[in-house]
């Protein structure tokens, strides 16, 4: 990213730190690893010069946000009228999960202070791992949307910008702040793709064959709950799969176990993902989820003409019936 | 003590020798990384240093059953007593399988399913010979070069292995027969262990963390975290499981199953109360444990072994070096 | 009490003979249930009826435990969309059950495992066929095998 860019976030949050308008910032700070820049929680002025935006994703900040703002309401001593604002560094896909946090009243839009940026994408790790291992990286760094590794051995390796962008980044097509108190950043245009084509090429295989992909794709799957962790939109108390009298699914990582729990957590982000790529870059083994939260966008979108993130005043389809919706499916 | 040279284009005919008792296990390239999986075929280890899930899967698998039961008839499950070779284990990860035996094979109680399980699984160590940027063994009390717990130890050395037998089962393999000749080569020098630079002393360290108890450090580190497990599933001595009956009509089995004490629910108890509900706590504890608690019971063995699969794989970058420096700087850190 | 055997039938080399859950609601498929049997109308005996409230009532995770417990295929029923006995419940469920659907048949579920229909109090007939027509495409899909677990 622009120094310019990381220089105005600096100088923006050093003044609404130091004059007291927002009282913690949620940012990026640079990682000890290469390829990681990690989310950071600020309250001082001088902090803000620590704050960095690289083209790789280390956890998105709607979910500290939430994080932040709900366990700040539950503190003993918390007073309304006393309260600052938090402000945060978000890009499009942080601003759609916070637009659905406002909708599911976790907050109010009073309480966040949106520093919007521009957003080309951002680098998979899981890709680049593919030209180069993960303990294989000694230094990384990205020059003209490129990224350039080098290995521990001394290997210098270029890995082309379309096969290190992101899969969810590739396809999106909010590149622009849709809800920003301020932006930052090179506008980018949204690319001419159609979002759900990778939903519609894997629906031309025959059912046994995505029963094949899905089965295999499960079996590697450690219930580690990474995904549901990094997940901006995954934050009940007590998770439908961590239940257990009665239990809805198994707890270990048997086969129907993990299925059931993929199913039954995709379909509670039906009409709720906001399509950022976390749950993917979370996972420890690399199984491409987006390729299943798609789909459910492209139901939600076909049956309801609902995207998720998008109108803060636009009721969550499953919250909601229309008595002309489709009959399609019931005899 | 005769060592035994393998060449490393024989490699194949090894594992090929050795599928005739052992079911075989090597890392081979998979999407997430290496992995270990059963040979079948060549097996090509251009570029591999570790595989993404450690060893430890190999005695304590990812879930496995305890008891099966049917209305008021039960009975235990039988030990997995399949006879295994795992080749290419990193000797981080065979001294966090030493690590676990002491917890499994010789505390107060005996597990009859590790034993079986350890018992029948040869681990051949290969020793590092060109570290990554986030291994810190030679921090942790280990090393490139350390053959402790490993069944067998190989070096490597230009075009070939040396190969060492550390326990009887070890040299029972390697007396066997097969590719592997008799010689009576010196093992080789150990070029790694200098290119991993030493953070700390670790007796200071193992005392520090616990002196810093009260220290902030601890919140402002997990401040982030997102208590989503990765780095306990990747780590190769953390053994935490989790025990649940699963049932249909009285019909079903009682599991065992890898568990984090980075999960919220790890410390839930059924009263509903949780001493360790906030990511401080629990952060605190994990570094604690690895640090300090299992060495002060252990004479001073430190439980994490510097593999560093954590520091790569945890999505929000919680470095647990870091969290360690930090309390070693004088005073202690005091950064929100 | 019902309880699950095993699929012994299908070993002693007796033709596959499905079970099948059906979920209806209290109002009308449950009483269009009891209207077929009350008029004597034939249907295939390879269903076990649970009575729920409303269609809305049934958790998308009920067929997935369902099908995990080895049924063959599931059915729910509920009102004709604006009949529903509490107004907007079956409006919900249609939502509710359009996005599963599709969801599962993109997992790789066969379609015609999980089922779904509006039957009235005054429908015994269209009750009867819709079993009818669920068992016979269950049946031909054989014993179900994805998303089962084993106990």
């Amino acid at each position: 990213m622009h120094m310019d860019t990381i220089k105005h976030i600096r100088d923006t949050l050093s003044k609404l730190l130091g004059s007291g308008r927002v009282e913690a910032a949620v940012g990026y700070e640079e990682g000890t690893v290469p390829l990681a820049a990690r989310p950071v929680i600020i309250r001082l002025a001088e902090d803000a010069g620590k704050l960095v935006l690289e083209p790789f994703r280390s956890g998105g900040t709607a979910l500290y946000v939430r994080r932040y703002l709900v366990e700040r309401r539950g503190q003993r001593d918390f007073d309304p009228e006393k309260a600052g604002k938090l402000a945060v560094v978000a890009r499009p896909c942080d601003i759609k999960a916070m637009i659905n946090h406002i909708k599911e009243k976790q907050y109010a839009r009073e309480d966040i202070y949106i520093i919007g940026v521009h957003c080309p994408g951002v680098v998979d790790r899981g890709k680049i791992f593919q030209h180069l291992g993960p303990y294989d990286i000694a230094e990384a760094a990205v020059k003209d949307n490129v990224p350039v590794l080098k290995s521990r051995t001394g290997k210098k390796v270029e890995v082309p910008r379309d096969d290190a962008l992101a899969d969810v980044c590739a396809r999106c097509l909010q590149r622009a702040p849709h809800d920003a108190d301020e932006t930052v950043g090179k506008e980018v245009p949204a690319p001419d793709t159609d979002p759900f084509a990778v939903v519609a090429a894997h629906e031309k295989k025959t059912v046994d064959e995505r029963w094949q992909w899905f089965e295999t794709q499960m079996n590697r799957c450690i219930r580690c709950r990474a995904c549901r962790q990094a997940c901006p939109m995954c934050y009940c108390n007590t998770c439908f799969a961590d239940q257990t009298n009665p239990a809805w699914i198994g707890q270990t990582a048997a086969d129907p176990d993990v299925q059931g729990f993929h199913i039954g957590r995709l379909m509670h982000m039906a009409g709720r993902c906001v399509d950022c790529g976390l749950c993917e870059t979370a996972c420890p083994m690399n199984i491409p989820l987006t390729l299943l939260n798609r789909k459910l966008d492209q139901v939600i979108y076909d049956l309801f003409g609902y995207q998720s993130g998008m109108n803060p005043e636009e009721v969550p389809p499953l919250s909601t019936y229309n008595p002309d919706d489709p009959n399609k499916g019931f005899m | 003590m005769s060592h035994y040279k393998l060449e490393k284009a024989k490699l194949d005919e090894f594992l090929e020798f050795m599928k005739e008792k052992y079911s075989v296990w090597a890392p081979v390239r998979a999407d997430e990384g290496w992995a270990f999986a059963p040979v079948e075929g060549a097996v090509t280890l251009e570029h591999y240093l570790l595989t993404r899930l450690s060893a430890k899967q190999f005695v304590t698998p990812l879930y496995e059953t305890l008891i099966s039961f049917d209305g008021p008839e039960g009975e235990p499950a039988p030990p997995d007593k399949e006879a295994r070779l795992v080749f290419g284990v990193r000797p981080c990860d065979a001294g966090a399988v030493r690590l676990m035996d002491r917890v499994y094979l010789e505390g107060r109680y005996r597990d009859p399913l590790y034993k079986a399980r350890r018992e029948n699984t040869v681990l051949v160590v290969l020793a590092c010979g060109e570290p990554a940027p986030t291994c810190f063994c030679t921090s942790t009390g280990g090393g490139p070069a350390d053959d402790t717990g490993a069944d067998i130890m190989a070096y490597g050395n230009d075009g070939h292995w040396i190969l060492k037998g550390v326990t009887e089962k070890g040299k029972n393999v390697l007396t066997g027969g097969g590719p592997a000749k008799a010689c009576k080569d010196k093992l080789p020098e150990d070029k790694a262990a200098g290119k991993i630079p030493v953070l700390w002393d670790l007796a200071q360290a193992q005392k520090a963390v616990k002196e810093q108890f009260e220290n902030p450090v601890w919140e402002s580190m997990a401040q982030r975290c997102l208590a989503c497990g990765v780095c306990t599933y990747v780590c190769p001595s953390c053994s935490c499981f989790d025990v649940s009956d699963e049932a249909k009509r009285g019909k079903g089995k009682r599991l065992r199953f890898w568990d984090g004490c980075m999960f919220p629910l790890f410390t839930h108890h059924a009263g509903g109360h949780n001493p360790r509900e906030s990511r401080g706590p629990r952060y605190r504890q994990r570094v604690l444990h690895k640090f300090n608690y299992f060495p002060h019971r252990n004479e001073g063995a430190n439980l994490c072994v510097g593999c560093g699969r954590c520091v790569v794989d945890c999505p929000v970058n919680i470095d647990i070096r870091e969290a360690v420096r930090k309390t070693l700087e004088p005073g202690g850190s005091h950064d929100k | 009490m019902i309880k699950l055997e095993e699929k012994s039938m299908e070993q002693a080399g007796q033709e596959f003979e499905p079970r099948v859950l059906a979920i209806l609601c209290t109002w009308c498929s449950y009483a269009g249930a009891d209207l077929a049997g009350v008029g004597r109308m034939q249907y295939p005996p390879n269903v076990r009826i649970v009575k729920v409230p409303c269609s809305a009532r049934v958790n998308p995770l009920y067929l997935v435990r369902a099908l995990q417990e080895g049924w063959d295929g599931v059915l729910v029923s509920g009102c004709h969309p604006g009949d529903c006995h509490y107004i907007g419940g079956n409006y919900a469920a249609r939502r509710r059950f359009s996005v599963l659907q599709q969801f599962l048949d993109y997992v790789g579920l066969e379609p015609g495992r999980v089922n779904f229909s509006w039957v009235s109090a005054s429908e015994g007939a269209k009750f009867s066929e819709v079993i009818e027509t669920v068992v016979d495409r269950v049946k031909k899909l054989g014993p179900s095998r994805r998303l089962v677990k084993e106990y």
